[in-house]
C-alpha cells in the first residue's frame, strides 16, 4: 500500500453507511412487526410516509414498471446524500464536499439515463441522436452528452463546498474579533472563541440543513426527470 | 510572482461573476412557477419539476463560472 493515500472522507462514509444500515435493518424489523390494519406509531410514521412520497414521485415520472425498479435506487441516493450533507454538523467533513464522491453518483446517474435510452430507442436510435436533427451538429451532440456528468456533479460538490468554506470563514472572522474585545477588555494572548456560539446557529441552520435538504431534492429530482424524459408517455400513465 | 498571485485572484472573482445573471433568471423562474401554480393548482407537480429543470439549466452556466474560478485558484 506504499504511495496510496486514503483520504480521511474514506473512513466518514464507511461509518455513515453502517450508521445508516443499522438504522435501516432495526427499522425493517420493526416494520415486519406491524399490524397492517392500524395506523403506524412513533418513528416508524415519517418512514412510512417518506417512502411512499418517494415511490410516488418516482412513479409520476418512469411509470408504474419502472418505479419497481427505480424507486430503491432513488431512495437509496436520497438517504446517502441528505445524511452526508448534515454529517458537517457533527464535526466531521461532509464526503459530498469531496469530488470523487459526487463525480461517482453523477456518473451512476449517466450510466442508468444511457441504460434507459438503449431500452427505449435501441442501439440504433441511440446512436441515431448523436445526428439529429443535423449530421453538422454531431460534435455539439457529443459535447452535451458528457458535459451532464460535468454539471450534476459539480452543482452538488460545488454548493457544498461553498457552504463550508463560508462557515470556516465565519468561524476564523468570530476567533479573530473574540480576540481584539478581549484585547480591549485587558486580556492577551488568543482567547475562547465566545462569538462563535452567538452568531453561527442560525448561519449552520442555512448553509447545512436548508442547502443539504434543497441541494437532495435537486439532485434526486434532476435524476428522476432526466431518466423519465426517454419513458414513452403511453407507459407513465398507466 | 507576488503581481501573478493579484492577477489570478482577479481573474478568478471575475469568473465568479457569472452567478449575478444566474441568480437573477433563477429567481424569475421561481417567481413565474409561483405565478402558474397559483393560477392552476392541480398543475403542481408538474409545474415544480419544469421548474427544477429549468433551475438547474440556467445553474449550469454560474457553475461553469465556479469551475473556472476554482481552477485559476488550485491549477495556477
Amino acid at each position: 500500500m506504499s504511495g496510496v493515500t486514503v483520504q480521511k472522507e474514506v473512513w466518514i462514509i464507511i461509518l455513515e453507511t453502517i450508521l445508516i444500515a443499522i438504522a435501516v435493518i432495526r427499522l425493517s424489523h420493526r416494520i415486519d412487526r406491524i399490524d397492517p390494519l392500524q395506523r403506524p406509531k412513533g418513528i416508524l410514521l415519517p418512514v412510512v410516509l417518506g417512502v411512499r412520497k418517494i415511490y410516488g414521485d418516482v412513479k409520476y415520472y418512469v411509470g408504474e414498471g419502472n418505479a419497481r425498479k427505480l424507486g430503491p435506487y432513488i431512495l437509496t441516493i436520497s438517504v446517502y446524500i441528505f445524511f452526508s450533507n448534515i454529517i458537517s454538523l457533527f464535526g466531521l467533513s461532509s464526503p459530498t464536499a469531496n469530488y470523487s464522491v459526487t463525480l461517482t453518483l453523477a456518473i451512476l446517474t449517466w450510466i442508468l439515463i444511457q441504460v434507459t435510452e438503449f431500452k427505449y430507442n435501441g442501439v440504433g436510435g441511440w446512436f441515431h441522436a448523436f445526428i439529429e436533427p443535423f449530421p453538422v451538429l454531431l460534435p455539439m451532440n457529443l459535447i452535451e452528452k458528457f458535459t451532464l456528468i460535468l454539471s450534476m456533479s459539480v452543482r452538488l460538490f460545488g454548493n457544498l463546498t461553498c457552504g463550508s468554506i463560508m462557515m470556516e470563514l465565519i468561524y476564523t472572522f468570530c476567533q479573530t474579533m473574540s480576540n481584539k474585545i478581549a484585547g480591549l477588555l485587558g486580556a492577551s494572548g488568543p482567547v475562547f472563541n465566545f462569538l462563535a456560539p452567538v452568531l453561527t446557529p442560525l448561519l449552520h441552520a442555512y448553509f447545512d440543513c436548508f442547502a443539504a435538504f434543497v441541494q437532495t431534492l435537486v439532485f434526486v429530482t434532476l435524476t428522476m426527470a432526466l431518466i423519465g424524459n426517454d419513458v414513452p408517455e403511453e407507459i407513465k400513465k398507466v | 510572482m507576488d503581481i501573478n498571485r493579484g492577477l489570478i485572484a482577479i481573474g478568478a472573482g471575475i469568473a465568479v461573476t457569472t452567478g449575478f445573471m444566474t441568480g437573477l433568471g433563477e429567481a424569475l423562474t421561481a417567481a413565474h412557477a409561483c405565478d402558474a401554480i397559483g393560477k392552476n393548482p392541480e398543475a403542481e407537480g408538474k409545474i415544480r419539476s419544469t421548474m427544477i429543470l429549468g433551475i438547474a439549466l440556467a445553474e449550469t452556466c454560474a457553475i461553469y463560472g465556479l469551475l473556472t474560478a476554482i481552477l485559476l485558484m488550485f491549477v495556477y
